[in-house]
């Protein structure tokens, strides 16, 4: 006999006790648990104490199978669950202090890297994180999606929760390696994934993917163009393609399923999803959530309460645009560079006098790096661009690195002596 | 073909900078993914092309083409050469 869902916000063991106990729940690689064996694990991290009442609880370096279950167990029972990635320490998290004992609404917190690279932590509930979230049990069992996302992080939080809310059965391929991955999907026959354009360019160009029945195709994290819409929708011409337009700092904004890239003015115009959207004077997207994140540092909100999303959008005709990060962060399939960073370390070289670092497009990832020098030197030459892309090879991650080093002969600076980062070098 | 040897040559390079290296025996009905270069490497051997050759291809196509293989990469090169 269906349970039915408490007035006030469910928990997600609350959620799942709403659901068929023998529909498939998660699959990881021979394992595969029906909602009522969630449940029950769940139930069994509470009565040993895995997981604890009314405390925090960290969640680092765990299986994707056992995060999930930690989670689910967490819900609704510890104040917070402090969900950090594999490559951030527990030790450089700043300290959080509880704010309260409630243990109803649990207190969700997702990592997002700051500028200097310290991790900023974005509070959320359930509440916020499945606002956007389509609540239909009914048809969740035509779905498995995919999960090709870290589930520490937000995007990968959205997909494992549209599919444990909706009874979906989500399908946890081995993480880190690709071929891997394409066969876990291929052999459980996902029907539902979402991946970062870049992502997607991949999965095309490697052509396993065809194999699997898509019919809900998800993109984010990234400006989706107008080319690979059009592709997916010809290789899966029967599939419903969503993109997202989200980050964890905001929650979910918006959605847009009607195969153009950008989304309709109307969304200003009119809101969308209970969100209100504003285009400022400098064509900068600010947002106001139905159910926003509950509090997080630095967060720039007006006196109406709209966030500040630092998203360059452009207006044509009844569609808006993204252009790029209004802070100058390069967003290389997906992977955020700030470029001071990256000037950083060029100038450590005693070879560079000067550098400045900017974004070029890129048909494969969105947008790569490409660095200006002015070297000691009078012309650069190969044997310095190979010295400099050791150096940073070292000291940056790989996405990082320059894909093009410019030896020019001087960077223009503004009369306050900053670089001009919109300016051509001369 | 020359077309072909500067875009291998720079794949080798590409490979160097990035620490990897390209499969040896390298052929036309090589998978691109399996040719020892990733995403991020192909993004590089992309901008260093058009730095090289002066296009890139896939900027100027109307309809998106994803090559599968080396072979489809070098025809895209040479289809949408000036």
């Amino acid at each position: 006999m269906p349970v039915t869902l408490p007035d006030r916000n469910p928990s997600l063991l609350e959620i799942l006790y709403t659901l068929p106990t023998d529909r498939p729940l998660l699959r990881s690689g021979e394992l595969s648990l029906n909602v009522g064996a969630v449940i029950t694990r769940a139930e069994a991290l509470r009565q040993e104490g895995t997981v604890q009442a009314g405390q925090a609880q960290v969640l680092h370096r765990l299986t994707p199978m056992d995060l999930l279950l930690h989670l689910i167990a967490g819900d609704g029972f510890c104040t917070h669950l402090l969900l950090l990635p594999e490559d951030i320490s527990p030790s450089t998290v700043p300290q959080f202090s509880p704010t309260s004992n409630a243990t109803l609404h649990t207190e969700w917190l997702l990592a997002t890297s700051g500028t200097t690279g310290t991790p900023k932590l974005i509070s959320h509930s359930l509440a916020s994180l499945c606002s956007s979230l389509k609540h239909a049990p009914e048809t969740g069992a035509q779905y498995r999606w995919g999960l090709l996302y870290d589930p520490c992080r937000f995007a990968g939080i959205q997909v494992a929760l549209q599919a444990l809310c909706c009874g979906s059965e989500l399908v946890l391929p081995p993480q880190g390696d690709f071929n891997a991955q394409i066969k876990a999907l291929l052999a459980a026959q996902v029907n539902a994934l979402s991946a970062t354009p870049t992502l997607w360019r991949k999965l095309l160009i490697d052509g396993r993917i065809d194999g699997c029945p898509l019919r809900q195709i998800t993109l984010g994290g990234e400006i989706v163009d107008q080319k690979l819409l059009d592709y997916l929708q010809q290789k899966f011409p029967t599939a419903r393609i969503s993109h997202i337009y989200a980050a964890t700092e905001i929650g979910v904004g918006f959605t847009v399923t009607d195969g153009c890239a950008g989304f309709p003015l109307s969304f200003v115009d009119e809101g969308v999803g209970g969100n209100k959207l504003r285009i400022d004077t400098d064509n900068r997207l600010w947002l106001q959530a139905k159910v926003s994140p509950t509090a997080g540092a630095n967060q720039e909100r007006d006196a109406a309460g709209f966030l500040n999303s630092h998203d360059q959008v452009e207006v044509r005709g009844n569609r808006v645009f993204f252009l790029g990060r209004d802070n100058g962060t390069i967003n290389v399939g997906g992977n955020k560079v700030h470029p001071e960073r990256v000037e950083g370390v060029l100038r450590e070289l005693a070879e560079v006098l000067e550098a400045r670092v900017q974004d070029k497009k890129n048909p494969f990832t969105g947008e790569i790096v490409v660095a200006d020098i002015v070297t000691v030197q009078v012309d650069g030459d190969e044997a310095l661009r190979q010295t400099i892309l050791d150096h940073c090879r070292h000291r940056l991650e790989a996405w990082q690195v320059p894909a093009l080093i410019r030896f020019v002969n001087q960077l223009d600076t503004s009369p306050a002596g900053k670089l001009n980062r919109t300016g051509e070098a001369t | 073909m020359k077309l072909r040897e500067t875009i291998i040559d720079l794949m080798q390079d590409v490979a160097a900078n990035t620490g990897v290296e390209l499969t040896p025996d390298l052929a036309d009905s090589t998978a691109l993914l399996e040719s020892g270069l990733d995403s991020l490497g192909f993004a590089i051997l992309v901008a260093r092309l058009e730095e090289t050759l002066g296009y890139d291809p896939f900027t100027l196509m109307e309809e998106p083409v994803y090559p599968r293989d080396l072979g489809e990469f070098v025809a895209i090169y040479a289809r949408y050469a000036p």
